[in-house]
Parts: structure tokens; sequence; C-alpha cells
């Protein structure tokens, strides 16, 4: 909801959107209390093994040479996986999260100190969302185990000179926590 | 410098102008050479390959994003009396080229604009109530004119552009050449590509340490381009020599190692091409592009495990003065676009032409030259520049001390949002171990990386700070420099030893940095407060702060101290 109330004026807009946002690491860090509201976070690098950026460059190549053919061949993939996504999305309603997976998601979250439940929260929908894609009843630890990395990575409280990377740390609370 | 064949450096770019004008959207070009002869009949050589009628525009580096990309054309607008959009600069310069004469002046967000241009093919303009999309395929050609090390063009573009040339040591004499060639039959043809050529030309990248994917496919595109260029069928091993010369050579990080030394590329498995045989293709390759890398870089990598990042060219010293954000000091003519409208001056500019202008009661007549916007001054941002002293006296008292409290101060900074830069001497000299930078983790690693012994040479020290300081200043940002010494200086600026000349030399370098105006902080690291270090504070006009009293607390008073007022 946008609420807009200036120069005499008071409305509201609905505004409901997904925020992705990219940067750059070594150019500074994003601020807590923003970075605190994106749910999910994944780091991504260049690959560093030769096989699959060979493949990089010959898709790209493919694509530069003949830019519909390479779509087309790649549309049939597209729709199975928007298809799967639609379907999924029909089943989140019915998916029920068990208490348990609740209480290993809070657990989690006091191990490694973040602050505020929107951990919690981000680890429960994106769980709750893996297991709906995985055509899965319920919600299990594994699928919690599957999406902690990039749930938590951004929420840790980190000392800025320290060098170990957020994801082994999640790693270690989920073998204490989880087992 | 021994120069290689002058004659075979301006070859190269006239091939590179070839294959830039066969497809100019597909390639670009960093020129790195002064304004004269040599690059003026460069891009005359480029002009002429171009088809009849393409667009060359010239980019300046100060580009307003109006001009850049599009918007509301002001002028036309109040006439007119409703939105009049124009189309932007790189809008304009759809299937032609785009020259940037002082690449190295344009800012990370005209830069950052470009390259969604270049990766988009399109222009998109949202704003002022216009909302449009224009294609913008284009040729980037950089000139890059920057002097020094500090001074580069903006990483986002240097590695969207396929090939890199240095005009610098082309004599004049060298250029009066072969007529550019006919390259109408090249326009038509289509080359294949064989399998196998994207497998090497990775390879390749790898082997000269370029983590970029771009540089690859750049490469591949390139070899066609020559291909075609040279009537060839498909690309073949000598398409792809030229084209890893080309783009491949100049973004080398590692010298080619000899096969056993690296890992070798995995053979591929199967297939007609003979493992045997691939591998040394890629050799010969290699060994082709060995000969065609840039002089200098040779002497770069054996003095350090690489170029440092190049420096993002933020700002200029003006920057300040045209701020977006900050506390508002008045206002000026100028467009709203650039800056928020100061409502008041504005009518107070409208007012006295009323009559003239006919307007009647109760209508005011407002033209584009009664526009005035807010000035607007923003806080200067802050660098640090630890210069730490790590030579085998300092080591022996308390080196690992002194890092402790380089990395309290570095906490402090990352409070404080500010960049931080290192210097250390040893030894012989100084070295510049991290520019600028506001990764923290960064300015850690280097700092314990830093390895201490060896004499005493202050005077490069400070020298080297003041150095890096005077560049911070003219990017428009306010330098602090902490040396942390324990002033016994006992190798002179030339690299002799002696502590008289060294201790002279010292006070002169700490001199000129205080004539610079920099502001700075002495930590003295030895064990008992020694005057030499305080002497130098006095005449550095600095803070003078002994160790054993550096313990977290007064380290921060003391550099919140120095730091100029926000």
């Amino acid at each position: 909801m946008n609420t807009v109330e200036r120069e005499g004026l008071s409305l509201r807009h609905p505004a409901r959107f997904v925020l992705v946002g990219s940067g750059n690491p070594e150019e500074g860090e994003l601020r807590p209390q923003l970075l605190d509201r994106f749910g999910l976070a994944v780091s991504v690098a260049t690959p560093a093994d030769l096989a699959s950026r060979v493949t990089i460059v010959r898709r790209r190549d493919a694509y530069e040479r003949d830019p519909a053919g390479f779509a087309a061949e790649w549309a049939g993939e597209e729709v199975r996986l928007g298809r799967a996504i639609l379907a999924a999305r029909a089943r989140l309603d019915g998916t029920a999260v068990p208490d348990a997976v609740l209480e290993a998601a809070a657990r989690l979250c006091l191990a490694l100190g973040t602050d505020g439940l929107r951990g919690e929260l981000t680890l429960m929908r994106a769980a709750r969302a893996l297991a709906c894609l995985d055509g899965a009843g319920t919600v299990t630890l594994d699928h919690l185990r599957h999406v902690a990395p990039s749930a938590l990575s951004h929420r840790l409280r980190r000392n800025p000179l320290d060098e170990a990377g957020s994801e082994a740390r999640i790693a270690r609370a989920l073998a204490e926590v989880l087992g | 410098m021994t120069a290689p064949a002058p004659d075979g450096t301006w070859t190269r770019a006239c091939l590179a102008a070839a294959l830039a004008a066969l497809d100019p959207a597909g390639s670009g070009v960093v020129l790195r050479a002064r304004p004269g002869p040599v690059r003026e009949a460069w891009l005359d050589r480029l002009r002429a390959l171009l088809p009849a009628g393409t667009p060359v525009s010239r980019l300046p580096a100060g580009i307003a994003d109006d001009a850049l990309l599009g918007g509301l054309d002001l002028p036309a607008t109040l006439r007119a009396g409703r939105p009049v959009a124009q189309p932007g600069l790189l809008a304009r310069s759809d299937g032609g080229v785009v020259v940037v004469p002082m690449a190295e002046r344009l800012g990370p967000g005209t830069a950052a604009r470009i390259a969604q241009a270049l990766d988009t093919g399109t222009v998109e303009v949202a704003r002022d109530g216009i909302a449009t999309r224009h294609p913008a395929r284009f040729g980037l050609v950089l000139l890059d004119e920057g002097e020094g090390e500090d001074e580069a063009v903006p990483a986002a573009l240097a590695d969207r552009a396929a090939m890199h040339l240095d005009l610098d040591a082309v004599p004049p004499g060298a250029i009066a050449g072969t007529p550019p060639p006919d390259l109408a039959p090249a326009r038509a043809a289509w080359p294949e590509v064989p399998q196998e050529a994207a497998a090497t030309l990775c390879g390749l990248a790898a082997r000269l340490g370029i983590v970029s994917l771009r540089a690859p496919l750049l490469a591949l595109r390139v070899a066609r381009l020559h291909a075609a260029l040279c009537g060839h069928d498909g690309v073949g091993e000598h398409d792809i020599a030229a084209a890893a010369a080309l783009v491949l050579a100049p973004r080398a990080r590692v010298w080619p190692q000899d096969q056993d030394e690296s890992p070798a590329a995995p053979p591929p498995d199967g297939g007609e091409a003979d493992p045997a045989s691939a591998a040394t293709a890629e050799d010969r390759i290699l060994a082709a592009v060995a000969a065609s890398l840039p002089p200098g870089l040779l002497a770069r990598l054996l003095a350090g495990p690489g170029p440092r990042a190049p420096n993002p060219g933020a700002g200029r010293a003006g920057a300040a003065a045209r701020a977006r954000r900050g506390r508002p000091v008045g206002a000026r003519p100028g467009d709203p676009r650039r800056g928020r409208l100061a409502l008041i001056e504005t009518l107070r500019a409208a007012a006295p032409w009323q009559r003239l202008r006919g307007g009647g009661a109760g209508r005011l007549r407002v033209t584009a030259e009664d526009l005035r916007i807010r000035r607007l001054v923003h806080r200067r941002e802050t660098t640090t520049i630890f210069a730490v002293d790590a030579s085998g006296s300092a080591a022996l008292e308390r080196l690992a001390e002194a890092k402790g409290a380089v990395e309290l101060l570095l906490a402090e900074c990352y409070v404080r949002r500010d960049r931080v830069a290192l210097v250390a001497f040893r030894g012989r000299g100084a070295d510049l171990l991290l520019a600028p930078t506001r990764s923290l983790v960064r300015a850690k690693r280097a700092l314990a990386a830093l390895p201490g012994g060896g004499g005493t040479p202050l005077a490069a020290g400070i020298e080297a700070a003041a150095q890096l300081a005077a560049g911070e200043r003219r990017a428009g940002r306010s330098p602090v420099v902490l040396l942390l010494t324990d002033g016994r200086a006992n190798v002179s600026r030339s690299g002799a030893p002696g502590r008289v000349q060294a201790g002279a030399d010292a006070l002169a370098a700490a001199r000129a940095l205080a004539a610079g105006g920099t502001r700075a902080l002495v930590i003295d690291t030895a064990a008992r407060p020694q005057d030499g270090a305080r002497r130098l504070a006095e005449v550095m006009a600095a803070h003078y702060l002994p160790m054993p009293q550096a313990d977290a607390a007064h380290l921060a008073r003391a550099v919140r101290a120095s730091a100029p007022p926000g």
C-alpha cells in the first residue's frame, strides 16, 4: 500500500510488488534497515570452471546469431517452468507448515541472533513455496534447510571486519539446530 | 621501455578500426591515446570505413541525463504549451558510433546508463510525463586520456568494449599507410564458428587470468568479424589468434604460464578434434598473444600480484558545488530537471517582465529563462589514508599492535562510511596496498598480509600518502592522513641509507604534506614516545598521539577531531 499525504492530497494506492535489487559488494553495503526488508539474498559470482564458461559463451553466441530461434528452442522449457510455478501457486493455500518446522526456524534465528522476526517469516514463506514447487503436501525440515542460506545470509549481525562468510555461519547453525 | 615495432601497433590498430566498422554495436573500442595526430588519424580511418551516412557523435563526459537519454524539450514545451519530447544522444546514435573523449572522466552514473543501453540495445525514457523506448544500438569508442594510474575508464564500460588499443607509442610518422579496405563483401559474409572455438577462447582467458565472461564472448565475436574481413568461410586458428591479441591480451592479469605449470584445459572428449592438437593450437595462439602483450604489463605483474583495480573515476573537484543533495545555499538559473525548482526565486525573476510579456491581472507568464533551481552543498566524503611504517624497527617494536590500532580505526571508518586507503613503507620505498575503497574487508585483508622488516623510508611513505591525498582532493573528497610510525627514518628519499639525510627528507616531505592543506594525525608506535615523531607531527601541523595512550577510545576521539566537520 502506498499512501500519499501531501499538497492537500490523501490517497492510498495498492502497491504490492517484488523488489529486486542488485549491487556490487566492493562498492559498500546496504543499510541494515533496507537489507532486512529483502526476503531472499543470493550472491552471484562469475563461474570459475571452464566447462560452464564455455557453455555460457556458446549459448550467448547462439542467441546473437539467431535471437528468435534461440528463444523458440528454449520456449518449451520456459512454458513448462511457468506452468509448474502457476500450479505450485495454486497449492500454496493448502500446504501446511507443521509446528515443528516453525519451531526449528525460530531456533535457527535465535542461534544466529537475527534482529526482528522477519527472518522466521521469510523462512516460513520460502520453505512453503519450495514445498509447493516440489509438490509436497507439507513443509519438511529439508525444505527449511534448503532455503535457510538465502533467507538468512543478509540478516546476520556481522562484524564488518569478520571474514568468515555468513553462509559458513548458517551452515554451522543448521548443523547445530537441525542435527 | 623497449617499444615494439610501432608499425605493428599501428597495423593492429588499423585492423581494429576495420573490425569495429564492420559491426560497431557488436564490438567497441577503448583507445588509450593522448589527443594528437595519431588519434585523429585512427578516428578518421574509422569514419572512412563506416558506411556513408552512419551517425558518429561525440559524447562529452559531463553530459546531463536528459541530453544522454532524452526527455522534455523545455523551451519547445513552453512555446507549444504541451509536452514536447526529444530523443537523447544515445537514441540519435542508433546504428552509428558514439565517441567519448576523456572517457576517464565519466561519472559512474553516466557509465551505468550507457552500459544499460549497450546491454539492452534500447534507451528507455520514463520521466517528465514521457514514457518512450528508442532503439539505440551503437558502437562505443572510449578515448582514454587518463594521466597515470588513478584515472581509468569506468570498469563497467571498459569490460563491454571488445578491443583495447594503446596508441601512445605510435610515432606520428608511422600513420601514413595502406588505404582502408573495402568492407562491402565482409559485411555480407557470415562465417561459421566451429564448436571448439568457444572452448579455446575460454581456455585462453583462464590462462591469462581474465575473470570476466564478456572477454571470451567478445573475442568470439571479433574472431568471426576477422574471418569475415579476411574472406574465410569459417573461423580458423588465425582468426582466433587475432581476436585473442586484440581482446584478451590487453586484459591479461597473469603472465601466461607454460602448459606443464598451469592446469591443462580438459581436452574435449571424442569428436574429430585430437586432444593433443587442440592443446598445441591453444599454445600456439598463446605464444602469439604473449608477443602482443602490452610492454608495461610484465613490469607491473612482476611488481605485484596484479595491477590494482582501477579507481572508478567518480566525481571531480566541482562535484560538491553541483551536488543534488545537501543544504540549500541560494538559487541559480537552471533547468529544474537538474535540481529542485526554487519557486520564490523563479517568481521573483519573472515578476519584472510581466508588463512587457503582456501578463494581465491574475496571469503570470513564466519563461524558460526565469526558472531558478536551488544550489545545494553536499557534505564532502572523507577518505582516511593509513600510512603504516612496516620497517624493521617498527616491526621489532610493535607492528602487530599498530595493525590492531589500524583495525580499530577501520571499524570507526566503517561507522562513518568513510573511504579508506592503505600505504605501507618499508625497505627502500612505499607501496600503495589499497587504493581508496569503501570495502573494509579488503582493507583488513591488505593489512593482515602486510609483512614487516627493512629500513624506514619515512620520506617516501609521507610522499606517497600526500600524493594519494592530492588525488582524493581532486576527486572532491576530503583526505585525512594517519601516519603510524616510530619516527626513526633511516632511508633517504633517494633510497640511500643514512639517518641524517633520511630525517631531513622526512621533515621536508612532512612540510610538503602540510603545505598541501591535508589534515593529518601522527601515531607514535615507539615503546617510549620519541622526539622524532613529535617533531614530525609539529611540522605536519598534525595531532600527535603516542601509542601507549592510543587505546580504542583515544584513537576514535583523535580521528574524529582530525576529520573535517560534517
